[in-house]
């Protein structure tokens, strides 16, 4: 029953290309918003090749979110994924929250990319994450 | 007030493009109803019982005439010809087709306006004091704070799939004309004891089918602390609140599980970590947006003449006499007042103005008044800045147009929710009973005469009528599948903030008109001189009128 298994690669969020799914790195650690994260400080001192995947059990539960900005701000340096089910239209919030990659269902690239430039302002101050290259770029007149 | 600049356009410009795009990929099937959903409600798109209603946001309820005649060319353009004015200040169009939605929105963005978070599990637009800006007791303008919350929690990228909706309201009277203590965070601007002005913070009010009255967080908070100090509350409540039910899932749940100590530690430690970061504003950012709230210039008023003309007027005529009385509210400054203008009347749905209306009063306020508008709670507008020697001809104006009704505070002033004629929500019609009490309670001086008495109708447990803060509310059930409407008595939006209480048995709709009848009998009955029904509810218990009621 291969047909039945989707095939995810993981997009940057912050250039809009995918890693070739024989590169996918494995996470280090694996939260799911199902979970808590009592202490984000314990993943500040990871190094760049390090990796986080929060999965999303329902695209709506925007827990999240949440975690990514704790653990961002705790001075996490590597890759934080956001996986599970999660939607194109989601880009731009989990970029903004920390997050360097999605995994996405392959077919949907397009959506993925469109939707990082969908809008072309914020008024948020936002996580500074040491991978993203778009920090700079909208930040409101700030 | 508040003027886009170029990124504020090409802001509301974009997303409106965005979806179009939405719209196009859920009619293509790239997107299922369970994905589109929060996408079009996070547009102001909701699914009601015959059509698609959009909510359109009016921030802090404040319009310019230029806007209130875009949003009638909306009315009559897309809709049949009428705006529904609610009492978060915003405004519905209540017969909406999804594939012109993005048209619509467009057009809003053509008049800098837009529909973002009106709808959905995510902070909704930020509510204030009508008066804001004109009131004669105010500490300072909200709607500098009001604006740095609109902008800050637009498109919030870490709080658009909340547990569910969140609603913040910002007063600075002497009283509270927001409501703030039902709110999910009411912000009371104060002054400490050093002289500073800053917030009071309220947490955890709310109305529904779990009304409570929100409990106080932090007693001060410095204004330069604002945002930090509201992501942290949303954080906790982001990670905390509920998630397995939609019926439990608003924070004041959560407050209440926690107890208010707890979740104010749970707070504190949030806040530790990012309350000097630069989530808040900077300095010169604050100060772009506050400058476009400094006082109105007001053109100087040379004679004082109008004071004789406005007095022999009102010996004159009885209605212009009532309307001055019940309408017009004190400024700050003495040659000026703010004018209300009641949508409330005989064959009008509360809150309704047709396109012909919003133009026309846009034109009242372009003539008279500083271009500015404001919609409010209680489902009204107001023109804040008029000065009192051009009452008699707006006035005229007004009563030309119908909507010279002087009933601002009185019985007939009700709020009442869409009900079953709109909301699948719903389980009793609230609009024709609004109707039949107002039938009810004909006569304008024995309305004048109850005097203060606020009304407020739901049509379900929802609330969305506020009938739980009203001095009569009524709240329609559904009784082995006919309507039926319980009354309640002795709830309060301002100040002290109350909850009213049940008072038994339902009843059919053709029974209520009269059984509200026998309660303010009672009251007028009972009253002593100058005693409002509220006072008097007070002072005498619900007892005396629960008797009248069941009689």
């Amino acid at each position: 029953m291969r047909d039945d298994v989707i095939q995810t690669q993981l997009f940057d969020l912050a250039d809009a290309t995918v890693i070739d799914a024989a590169d996918r790195p494995v996470a280090d650690y694996r939260i799911a918003t199902s979970d808590s994260v009592a202490d984000e400080s314990i993943y500040a001192g990871l190094g760049t090749n390090s990796m986080i995947e929060i999965s999303f059990d329902k695209f709506s539960d925007g827990r999240g979110f949440t975690f990514a900005r704790r653990i961002s701000e705790a001075g996490f340096a590597g890759m934080l994924v956001a996986s599970g089910h999660v939607i194109a239209d989601q880009a731009d919030y989990l970029r903004r929250c920390g997050f360097t990659h999605a995994d996405i269902r392959i077919s949907r690239i397009d959506d993925w990319q469109d939707a990082l430039s969908a809008i072309p302002a914020h008024f948020q101050h936002m996580t500074n994450s040491p991978r993203s290259r778009m920090v700079a770029s909208a930040i409101r007149r700030r | 007030m508040y003027r886009y600049d170029q990124l504020d356009r090409n802001f509301v410009t974009a997303r409106a493009q965005q979806f179009r795009h939405q719209v196009k990929r859920r009619l293509a099937g790239a997107l299922s109803e369970d994905e589109f959903k929060p996408l079009r409600l996070q547009n102001g798109l909701y699914l009601q019982l015959h059509a698609y209603m959009l909510r359109v946001a009016i921030p802090y309820g404040v319009l310019s005439a230029q806007q209130l005649r875009g949003l009638a060319g909306i009315a009559r353009d897309f809709d049949r010809g009428f705006g529904h004015f609610t009492t978060r200040q915003n405004i519905q169009f209540n017969w909406i087709k999804l594939v012109e939605t993005p048209d619509i929105l467009d057009r809003l963005a053509s008049f800098d306006m837009h529909a973002i978070q009106t709808s959905g599990n995510c902070i909704r637009n930020v509510t204030s004091d009508p008066f804001a800006g004109a009131a004669a007791d105010e500490l300072e303008d909200p709607r500098g704070w009001c604006e740095i919350i609109r902008q800050w929690s637009t498109l919030h990228p870490e709080f658009a799939f909340m547990p569910r909706k969140f609603k913040i309201a910002v007063s600075a009277g002497a009283t509270d004309r927001a409501a703030t203590g039902l709110h999910d965070i009411g912000l009371r601007m104060v002054k400490n004891t050093d002289g500073q002005i800053g917030f009071r913070v309220l947490v955890g009010g709310g109305q529904g089918r779990t009304p409570r009255v929100a409990q106080q967080i932090a007693s001060f908070l410095p204004k330069h602390h604002l945002l930090s100090y509201l992501e942290a509350i949303l954080r906790v409540y982001n990670q905390a609140g509920r998630r397995d039910n939609i019926y439990k899932a608003r924070i004041k749940i959560l407050v209440e599980a926690m107890g208010i100590d707890a979740f104010r530690d749970a707070v504190a430690a949030e806040w530790d970590k990012i309350r000097d970061s630069a989530i808040d504003l900077p300095d010169a950012e604050r100060d772009r947006i506050l400058a476009h709230f400094a006082p109105v210039d007001l053109p100087p008023v040379t004679t004082r003449d109008y004071i004789d003309d406005i007095t022999r007027r009102r010996q004159a005529d009885r209605a212009f006499d009532q309307w001055m009385t019940r309408n017009i509210t004190a400024h700050w400054h003495p040659d000026y007042c703010a004018v209300m203008i009641s949508l409330k009347a005989i064959d009008r749905p509360p809150g309704d103005a047709s396109a012909h209306e919003m133009e026309a009063i846009a034109e009242i306020a372009e003539t008279f008044g500083q271009d500015e508008i404001r919609a409010t709670y209680e489902q009204n507008l107001i023109i804040p800045h008029i000065a009192k020697q051009h009452l008699p001809a707006i006035y005229d104006r007004l009563a030309a147009l119908g909507l010279a009704g002087a009933e601002a505070g009185l019985i007939s002033d009700m709020i009442a929710c869409p009900g079953l004629d709109y909301c699948n929500l719903a389980n009793a019609r609230s609009l024709p009973l609004a109707d039949k009490i107002f039938r009810r309670f004909d006569d304008a001086d024995r309305r004048a005469d109850i005097g203060a008495l606020r009304l407020n109708i739901s049509g379900c447990i929802n609330a969305c009528g506020h009938h739980h803060v009203a001095d009569i509310g009524i709240l329609g059930v559904n009784k082995k599948g006919v309507e039926h409407y319980q009354i309640t008595l002795g709830g309060q939006a301002g100040e002290a903030a109350a909850i009213g209480s049940i008072m038994g048995p339902s009843f059919e709709e053709a029974d209520v008109p009269a059984a509200i009848e026998r309660i303010v009998d009672a009251y007028m009955d009972l009253r002593h001189d100058n005693e409002t029904f509220a006072d008097s509810l007070i002072r005498l218990g619900t007892a005396p009128f629960k008797e009248s009621l069941y009689a």
